[in-house]
């Protein structure tokens, strides 16, 4: 320790004792000098013996710096400040390296935060591996096979009752919206129905109060109430204390116990309160599958023993139900349950694809990026050897060289990571602009530093690989024979020159890859985008209202009463809007991710096959003149009309597709659909329109019902506006002719555009991602050529100058560069576009619109590539067009 | 190529290692003296045999003085010059003791070896 102290204050004391040791020396030399004079010699001849008997002056110091211990301290402080001086003085070099490094590592890690949260890990819970999504599998349905399908309240009772695997289980009854009273009015917040079973699953603590508990449930009656981060800061911002003052939620009083940090959520959508759902007490009905379960597993038990588990739960709660057995039976029904983070790749798993393909590009560029950076970290060192070489014979020992060039090489990282963190954050800025947070469950993006060190960790595998290079030629060389060969300036380039060359080349193919991967998903954006959607979504708006029971009753009285005369006069006043052209009801917005269940239709003249299962309706319940307002066409017979009533024989309107599939032959006006118990007269046939986003596995079957034979069911309306002009400047006028109509109305207001963007999700942002990428690649590309064409007109600046004071022409010497280069860059187009059609033939599954092998792809990558080459590699050229001889011959 | 990294010339006519300590120690006590006296010393008391390399006194008194056998303070040299004065402290004493009964061990062993018939 006494040691230890000691050698800190002498590195502290650093500069002092180097001149101390001076001193101590040139004493020495001096006493030396004047012995050797009194014996004779001149003063010079005594000064040479002097030095002579010494030895070597600098090396006996090295050694003596070395008898101190911190000798490792001092040499690091020393490397970084010479690493610094190196970096200022090389600024163009430095900047280049930090900004690519910076670049790389921050999209990398954003890339790979967004896949983490949006796609891989979207809950975080308390070990969120052991909890499970409980649902129903439909093993032979293969669009359902291998995510999980909802519950009935039976069903989860039964589950809950008989199961043994679980530690502990809890209900949702998801997607709900309530009218919470506010300071200014009434305001509507999405919220779920749970029991407390729930807050066990998950495990996640409150940031402030408590959970509840059953015996909360038997105290207040359920009127208590869980809230979220976001709420809470909201009602607070408007001065409540949510402890003290209850909120009033659909009319009713509940008590805030607790308040839920934002990263919790329960189901792909962010939910402002959770209040208790009570499935004892309730006669629920068998086939309402509209819930989900959440199980923690017991420590010790598998998601196997579960799944066996589950699966003998479903066989006895089915077996009291015989007429289910064939759908049991057809379907491959059971009951079975995912871990909760594999929800999304399994229920969406188009998402999945358009996330891993942003995964694959960002890797490609880092890849690009540490490309660049070795290849110019290892040129760079290279051209150092000579400065090395002179450094080593001064005294200066191989490791020690070797270590001061891995530090400019850990600056130059450590710079690059300050300026990723810069870019990172740039990127979630980014997300934001590509509306990325419209994903419902992806508003937090944080830094998740495993993955920042992990991409780090990559880089800084690949680049010191090949940037170790010089360190490893000069832990190897014979740096003093460099010197004397002054072979450094003249030969033994070729070599590091077709190694730089391998890495630009690289570099061209992986950009070709990128640019090709953009164009094909450009194309296939626009044709997406340019599909016929069987609707027009220019100037069409929708205004969904809640209908909540509170306040409109829930029979057919209260129907009549309330919703259909509310409904009339809400049209009516819509309809006199200025520049309002039409205006309906529906349950939905076309193309919108809201679904209104499945539910199976028969068909009287049909009989399915032995496998063949129930067609599924997409339900869409709508009022006359709905056709009208959102631009589809009535193929065949007619539209609903006010003389549809509750009384009057029940209408379907169906789809083209039913038609083809189902009534090949037949003229389907007048047939029968069976449909929850009702047979529905089928009185017209509409063109099929895109009803679900993109992303949905298309399965259902588009079918229509009136609005007046079914809406005692809705609790929520839906108005359809078409509007002369851009729909967003009409949004406070249609608010304000609303709350006319009902002052305690609450209301969504949303285009069909903001639908479409949402509709297209999974076609947009591979799109714009691999865009935005390939220009990053790019740029990095022209990076990398620039400087390799730089530096090999810059080495031989000598060479050119004696081709041209023997007589080259300008022309010749820029051919010369030029056809070296061109052969590099040829090589490279060549892999990139190989890489390219093999990548484009393996994903034409994806690109659902396109043929992916477009030459015209292929030839404009190739042509922006070339063009890039040629600006980049220009003025280097010419610079070696403009040697002057004499100066040239001078250049040492 | 590890072989190459590692390779270090042998120095002819080094002293034997820890030799060089031994006699800087000897030196000094006889009291404080500065490197160059050292040297000087080493060289006559040796009746000019003993030549080592000036210099690399050097790096042996600093790493004495870091075991802390031997303690550096500047004073003012015989010509009136500002020198580092190096002297024994009583754990260099200590040191010297050992470095010497070992030293003669030695000697008399290698000397019994030479003697041998």
């Amino acid at each position: 320790m006494k040691k230890f102290l000691f050698s800190l204050r002498r590195q502290l004391l650093n500069n002092r004792w180097e001149d101390e040791l001076d001193e101590e020396i040139r004493f020495h030399l001096e006493m030396s000098k004047q012995q050797k004079m009194k014996a004779g010699m001149t003063e010079a001849a005594a000064k040479r013996a002097a030095l002579r008997d010494f030895g070597g002056v600098e090396q006996y110091k090295e050694k003596t710096r070395d008898a101190w211990g911190w000798r490792i301290i001092r040499d690091t402080m020393q490397d970084i400040r010479y690493g610094l001086r190196q970096m200022w003085r090389n600024k163009g070099f430095s900047t280049v390296v930090i900004l690519t490094l910076g670049l790389c590592l921050g999209a990398n890690t954003a890339a790979m935060s967004l896949l983490k949260n949006l796609i891989l890990e979207p809950y975080a819970y308390k070990d969120t591996r052991n909890v499970v999504l409980i649902g129903t599998r439909y093993l032979k349905i293969p669009e359902y096979a291998n995510g999980i399908s909802n519950l009935s309240i039976p069903q989860f009772r039964y589950i809950e009752e008989n199961q043994t695997v679980f530690e502990s289980l809890g209900f949702i009854d998801p997607y709900l919206e309530f009218d919470m009273e506010a300071e200014g009015g009434l305001e509507r917040i999405p919220g779920d129905r749970v029991t407390p079973g729930v807050w066990e699953a998950t495990g996640v603590e409150p940031i402030r109060g408590r959970t509840f508990t059953q015996a909360d449930l038997d105290t207040f009656g359920s009127r208590v109430a869980v809230i979220s981060e976001r709420l809470y800061r909201r009602v607070l911002g408007a001065g409540q204390d949510v402890f003290a003052d209850d909120i009033r939620l659909d009319g009713n009083t509940y008590k805030v116990v607790g308040v839920m940090p934002e990263s919790f959520y329960l189901n792909i959508d962010r939910s402002d309160v959770w209040i208790p759902r009570d499935i004892y007490s309730v006669d629920a009905h068998r086939n309402n599958h509209s819930y989900w379960a959440l199980g923690r597993l017991k420590a010790g038990h598998t998601l196997e023993q579960a799944s066996i588990e589950l699966d003998q739960l479903f066989k006895s709660y089915s077996e009291q139900y015989p007429e289910d057995q064939r759908e049991v039976e057809v379907t491959g029904k059971t009951f079975d349950g995912i871990p909760v983070n594999d929800v999304v790749t399994a229920q969406v798993p188009m998402i999945k694809t358009a996330f891993i393909s942003f995964q694959v590009v960002t890797l490609m560029v880092l890849i690009i990026g540490c490309l660049n950076v070795s290849g110019m970290i290892m040129v760079r060192g290279l051209a150092r050897l000579r400065e090395l070489a002179i450094r080593h014979s001064l005294g200066a020992g191989r490791f020690r060289l070797a270590r001061q060039l891995l530090t400019e090489v850990a600056l130059l990282f450590f710079f690059g990571l300050l300026v990723s963190y810069l870019v990172f954050d740039g990127f979630i800025h980014l997300t934001y602009v590509l509306q990325l947070d419209e994903i419902p469950w992806g508003q937090s993006f944080s830094l998740d530093y495993n993955l920042f060190w992990l991409s780090l960790g990559l880089a800084a595998v690949l680049t010191v690989l090949t940037g170790s290079l010089p360190v490893i030629g000069v832990l190897r060389s014979n740096l003093q024979g460099l010197i004397q060969a002054n072979a450094l300036t003249h030969s033994g380039g070729k070599g590091k020159h077709r190694f730089h060359a391998f890495f630009v080349m690289g570099q061209i193919a992986f950009s070709t890859l990128l640019l090709v991967l953009s164009g094909v998903s450009l194309l296939n954006l626009r044709a997406v985008l340019e599909r016929d959607l069987g609707f027009e979504r220019q100037g069409r708006v929708g205004v969904s209202v809640p209908l909540p029971s509170y306040r409109f009753g829930r029979d057919q009285a209260a129907y009549l009463e309330q919703k259909e005369p509310f409904r009339r006069r809400a049209l009516e006043r819509l309809s006199e809007l200025p520049g309002v052209i039409h205006v309906s009801a529906a349950n939905r917005i076309p193309g919108s991710i809201d679904d209104m269940g499945h539910s199976d239709f028969t068909m009287p003249h049909y009989t399915i096959g032995e496998n063949e299962v129930n067609p599924n309706a997409l339900r869409n319940n709508i009022s006359p003149g709905f056709f009208e307002t959102i631009g589809s066409d009535i193929v065949l017979g007619r539209d609903f009309a006010d003389t549809d009533t509750w009384e009057s024989q029940k209408v379907v309107i169906v789809s083209e597709n039913v038609v083809d599939r189902y009534f090949k032959d037949l003229d389907p006006l007048g047939m029968q659909i069976r449909f929850w118990g009702n047979d529905l007269t089928i009185v017209g046939v509409v063109e099929e329109i895109q009803d679900k986003p993109f992303f949905i596995p298309e399965t259902d079957f588009t079918l229509y019902f009136p609005l007046s034979q079914w809406e005692m069911y809705a609790y929520a309306t839906t108005f359809i506006l078409n509007i002369q002009g851009r729909p967003e400047a009409y949004i406070d006028t249609i608010r304000q002719a609303m709350l006319e109509v009902d002052p305690n109305l609450t209301m969504t207001i949303t285009t069909f555009e903001e639908v479409f963007g949402l509709m297209v999700f999974a076609q947009e942002l591979p799109m714009q991602l691999t865009t935005l990428f390939s220009v990053l690649a790019l740029f990095l590309t022209a990076i990398g050529l620039y400087g390799l064409v730089s530096y090999v007109v810059a080495e031989r600046t000598r060479e050119f100058g004696i081709r041209m004071a023997i007589g080259a022409t300008p022309r010749s010497i820029l051919s010369m560069v030029g056809t070296w280069s061109i052969v590099w860059v040829l090589l490279g187009l060549f892999f990139g576009i190989a890489a390219g059609a093999v990548v484009c033939f393996l994903l034409t599954p994806v690109f659902t619109d396109i043929n992916p092998m477009n030459p015209w792809v292929f030839v404009s990558a190739a042509a922006i590539i070339a063009i890039v080459a040629v600006l980049a590699s220009l003025k280097p050229a010419l610079r070696a067009v403009r040697v002057d001889p004499a100066r040239a011959l001078r250049w040492e | 190529m590890a072989k190459g990294i590692f390779k270090r010339k042998q120095e002819r006519g080094d002293l034997l290692q820890g030799t060089l300590d031994l006699l800087i120690l000897r030196t000094l006590q006889r009291g404080a003296m500065h490197g160059w006296g050292i040297s000087q010393s080493i060289y006559t008391v040796s009746q000019e045999v003993l030549q080592i390399k000036e210099g690399s006194l050097y790096p042996a008194l600093h790493r004495l003085e870091r075991q802390g056998w031997i303690r550096a303070e500047w004073g003012q040299s015989e010509n009136r010059r500002r020198a580092k004065f190096y002297q024994l402290t009583s754990d260099g004493k200590r040191q010297l003791a050992e470095e010497t009964a070992y030293w003669e061990q030695f000697a008399r062993a290698v000397h019994l070896i030479l003697k041998m018939g």
